[in-house]
């Protein structure tokens, strides 16, 4: 069965050469979901066409029978240009498109946020908060979505002044007191985080610790590789 | 499909295919052709192939191939010791002294972070890098990766991985290219150029 793509609006994410002239191409696509493509011939002159690079919007035309399709068309519309800790932080969002998105899967939702959070980047906006509303919307649009109202072992709505531990796959369960434990919360934390309110340090801090938690069961054993370019570098 | 001849010739046109740009039927052309009209060259390349694979490293201070200790620029002494060009190739490097005008020394980092596909800092050395501007006598640092979007996170990379040794670190101008008319320049190229504008002083 042949499968095509006409004219879709798409994300390059990645894309990394392949023989001589042409490159394998990562899309995030609005109706298509994450689309591997080749593009033959791509990089003839030893440069890859302008359009083909990551944050790249383009409008991809593509067929094929397997799951690499042919890019038979790419018209190049305009590119985020990300620079310093934006530029890390628009790699970590294409890394955890390709790890989580399926192919096949439409997202329209998912490709308003990322192209939301490019925007953001670009813009130089506070990049924590950038991310971690990126992420919501990502575990949401992939069917993992955290529940930030309720309590999943009572059914009661969170409240700020109790606690929660967060468990993968389940949710917030309310706990008596506030443990030594990374995943518990506050229910104000909470609420915060739902509203996507990180103006405070300490939302954001534990909007880290519970995302990080949120995403790692669907990340598997493999790390992902683009964390390690925030290093710290002081001696 | 490339027809069978005998296993010496096989190997021979299989081991041509290595080389980039090089398919099936150039090999094949390339084989039959050294052994009809060329073997005392045929001689000199495998000897040539032999010596290089065997003794041709890595130098000691820029990690520029080189089959002696330290490398031709490395060795150098009317070099300008102050200045380091940071590059993703060997090739980089050839590209950057046939241009002239510069007289500084070189790093090659031979590849480039591209954490998708699993090569992260680690996978670069880039602690050899740290290393040598650690080791003292660099005032500033040259950040000629390409203008890719892994270029860049290289660049970016090393500047805060060196933010701290005191020195500048510069990072090489890119956007529209000499002889470059706008209209024909993608968005992204543009948008570098513009935000790398410089001064343009007028006389009088
Ligand atoms: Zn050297």
């Amino acid at each position: 069965m042949t499968r095509r793509i006409v004219n879709e609006l798409a994300y390059v994410l990645h894309q990394r050469p392949y023989r001589e002239t042409s490159a394998l191409v990562e899309l995030l696509t609005v109706e298509h979901g994450c689309v591997s493509v080749v593009g033959r011939g791509v990089r003839a002159g030893r440069r890859t066409a302008p359009g083909l690079h990551p944050f790249g919007r383009i409008l991809v035309t593509c067929s094929g029978k397997s799951a690499l399709l042919t890019l038979t068309h790419a018209e190049s519309l305009d590119r985020h240009v990300l620079q310093g800790r934006a530029l890390f932080s628009g790699l970590y969002l294409n890394e955890l498109i390709l790890r989580l998105v399926k192919h096949d899967d439409g997202h329209p939702a998912l490709f308003v946020a990322y192209e939301e959070a490019l925007a953001a980047l670009a813009a130089g906006e506070e990049i924590e908060s950038v991310l971690r509303r990126f992420e919501k919307a990502l575990l949401r649009e992939c069917g993992y979505g955290i529940d930030f109202e309720f309590d999943a072992e009572t059914g009661r709505s969170i409240e700020p002044l109790r606690c929660y531990r967060f468990q993968p796959d389940v949710g917030f369960v309310g706990v008596a007191e506030r443990a030594d434990d990374r995943s518990v919360f506050s229910g104000a934390t909470l609420l915060a985080i739902r509203d996507d309110g990180y103006h405070d340090a300490d939302v954001r801090r534990a909007a880290k610790r519970l995302l990080r938690r949120a995403l790692a069961p669907h990340l598997g054993d493999r790390p992902l590789n683009t964390r390690s370019l925030f290093g710290d570098h002081r001696r | 499909m490339t027809v069978r001849i005998s296993p010496l010739i096989d190997r021979l046109i299989d081991a041509f295919r290595i080389l980039p740009g090089v398919g099936p039927k150039s090999a094949q052309r390339m084989a039959l052709y050294i052994l009809r009209h060329n073997r005392a060259g045929g001689r000199t390349l495998a000897d040539a192939l032999i010596d290089a694979m065997e003794r041709v490293d890595y130098c000691r201070r820029c990690r520029n191939f080189c089959e002696t200790e330290f490398c031709n620029i490395c060795a150098d002494e009317r070099r300008d010791d102050s200045l380091l060009c940071v590059v993703e190739s060997a090739a980089d490097i050839l590209a950057v002294e046939q241009a002239g005008g510069y007289r500084g020394r070189y790093f090659v980092l031979h590849g480039r972070l591209s954490p998708i596909d699993g090569l992260g800092p680690d996978a670069l050395g880039l602690d050899r890098l740290d290393a040598l501007v650690g080791a003292g006598g660099v005032g500033e640092v040259i950040l000629a990766t390409n203008t890719t979007v892994e270029g860049e996170a290289t660049a970016h990379y090393i500047a805060e991985m060196l933010r701290d040794r005191g020195l500048a670190i510069s990072r090489i101008a890119h956007g529209v290219p000499m002889g470059g008319e706008l209209e024909y320049v993608d968005g992204g190229t543009i948008a570098h150029a513009l935000r790398g504008r410089r001064n343009l002083a007028v006389d009088g």
